[in-house]
């Protein structure tokens, strides 16, 4: 009883010492010394860079920046007068982005689930898929496209193939990564009332990624609309293709009017995305 | 119909979760497993599953021994109910309650999400049992705790198990939720003729809703008595001396 009157209890807990100024001790500094290591590396690599880069400041702001006012002033107003034609280059464009993007998902899937630590039936398919996946994430799209333009020739084709396969790196890696931090209780409750394997996975593992799923393939559809822009420029079809032309014909109001349209479409199909993706999950 | 014979279970780091277990519980029984956190009840539980591997000892049910074998077989007249819910929280509360019945069913189909009338409207009748029949189609993530729990009951039931395992049901419920749902585990449990082990760590609900209490401390059965004769002392055992704040009878 004498040692309760002495310790004070919270809640049942002795409190070790009912001297407040002991706690000063456990006081720090809310900014250490690393933070400010980190901070001053920081800003000394980016100066580095800026001198290594020889970016100069004053030409940009008095000289080139009247070079850009000069550019964007033949840009306009835009010329929409072969607008049917573009509209159809735009579609292709959608149409191999959507093509390259089901290639991905499918490609992927296989990929994921061999690749994710918690599911890969052994740790070298596990090293194996995941190199496969770090490989086609690695090789831009681009190169891989001109590489395709030259083997199967101009077109759509080797778009569709090249965003397929790039893009395939990136949702094989972000469905493994979900899977990998899947909630395993409700998947230890499937075994035990007798689900199978498979079961087990579509019950326990596809609902809880299905929201990542769903996620990741509409930004890798959004990405690939932006890309399949770029790819037609190496001949692998699409707005792209009409962008470069324009651009060596030195046909800037024609180029506004590809930009007004790439813009637009863009900005379509990611409400779209947004709302299918609200409806979804 | 459930034999635990001198079962004892060590983890990695040579803790004992519990050791010279001998338990027999009949047919029809509610068995509360009593004791403070770590006493073992949880891995007792888990060890009569099947999740983990009790080292030592034989686990009998219904005079066969358990094996890998026949864990198939034992895992179709098994529910369990888990502290945690242990739920699909993206499925609504009718799938979550249907895979209740997935070794039953058709697996290319149930791969799809598809089950057979019948099957769905024993999953309803059960939630309409558990008082959700109009959160059918809600999502698990949109329900309360107690909602939830409700759920796992009746996902654990619509196989009609012969014995259901509750692993603290009630541990991350209020204290009113908690009564609430220990009498709707008790009132389906003798509804459906259902054999319950269940663990507990609040004495009240022990008291109020076994038939029999077990009381574990440190890995060992320390009492083992019909409900009605449970006594403050033996209670005490359990919690070793310290009865300070539980409510007792």
């Amino acid at each position: 009883m004498l040692e309760n009157k002495k310790q004070p209890r919270v809640d049942g807990v002795e409190m070790k010492s009912p001297n407040p100024n002991h706690l000063q001790s456990y006081l720090r500094p809310q900014w250490g010394w690393r933070t400010f290591v980190a901070a001053i590396s920081f800003i000394l690599i980016y100066i580095v860079i800026y001198i290594d880069l020889e970016i100069d400041l004053n030409e940009l702001v008095n000289n080139s920046s009247k070079y850009i006012v000069d550019v964007v002033g033949r840009m306009l107003p835009p010329d929409f007068s072969n607008f049917g034609k573009l509209a159809l280059s735009m579609l292709e464009t959608v149409e191999i982005a959507m093509m390259g993007t089901l290639l991905a998902i499918l490609l992927s899937i296989p990929m994921a689930l061999l690749s994710a630590r918690n599911i890969t039936p052994s740790y070298p398919v596990y090293l194996i898929s995941r190199t496969i996946t770090i490989f086609f994430r690695a090789l831009p799209e681009f190169i891989v496209a001109m590489v395709l333009v030259i083997a199967v020739g101009f077109g759509a084709v080797p778009g569709v193939l090249a965003l397929g396969f790039h893009t395939m790196g990136f949702l094989a890696k972000f469905y493994a990564e979900a899977i990998e931090h899947i909630d395993k209780n409700p998947l230890e409750a499937l075994e035990t009332m007798g689900a199978s394997k498979w079961q087990v996975f579509a019950f326990g593992v596809v609902p809880q990624i299905m929201p990542s799923f769903m996620g990741n393939n509409f930004y890798i559809l959004d990405r690939n609309i932006r890309m399949a822009t770029m790819l037609g420029i190496v001949g692998a079809g699409g707005i792209g293709y009409e962008l470069q032309s324009s651009f060596r014909m030195f046909e800037y109001e024609r180029v506004s009017a590809i930009i007004i349209l790439i813009f637009i479409t863009i900005f379509l199909i990611d409400r779209l995305s947004s709302y299918i993706r609200e409806k979804l999950l | 119909m459930l034999e635990l014979s001198d079962l004892k279970k060590t983890f990695d780091d040579g803790t004992v979760a519990f050791e010279g277990v001998n338990l027999t519980v009949n047919q029809g029984e509610f068995v509360v497993l009593l004791g403070p956190s770590g006493s073992g009840k949880t891995t007792l539980i888990r060890s009569i599953s099947g999740l983990i591997d009790a080292e030592v000892g034989d686990i009998l049910f219904e005079g066969e021994k358990l094996t890998q074998e026949t864990y198939v077989r034992f895992k179709r007249q098994l529910g369990i109910v888990f502290q945690d819910f242990n739920l699909v929280e993206n499925l609504t509360s009718l799938n979550n309650v249907l895979t209740g019945l997935l070794f039953s069913s058709n697996i290319p189909m149930s791969l799809f999400y598809l089950f057979n009338k019948k099957q769905k409207l024993k999953a309803l009748e059960m939630l309409d049992n558990v008082g959700l029949l109009e959160k059918s189609h809600s999502r698990v993530s949109n329900l309360s705790g107690g909602q939830k729990q409700r759920v796992g009951i009746a996902r654990a039931l619509v196989k009609r198990p012969t014995l259901l395992l509750a692993d603290e049901p009630v541990a991350s419920l209020d204290p009113v939720i908690s009564f609430a749902i220990m009498k709707l585990l008790r009132n389906l449990s003798k509804e459906f003729g259902i054999t319950v082990i269940c663990s507990l760590h609040q004495v009240d609900l022990a008291l109020e809703f076994s038939d029999r209490v077990v009381g574990l401390a440190n890995g060992k059965i320390l009492i083992d008595a019909k409900t009605g004769s449970v006594t403050k002392s033996k209670i005490q055992k359990v919690y070793q001396g310290n009865s300070q704040g539980l409510t007792f009878g």
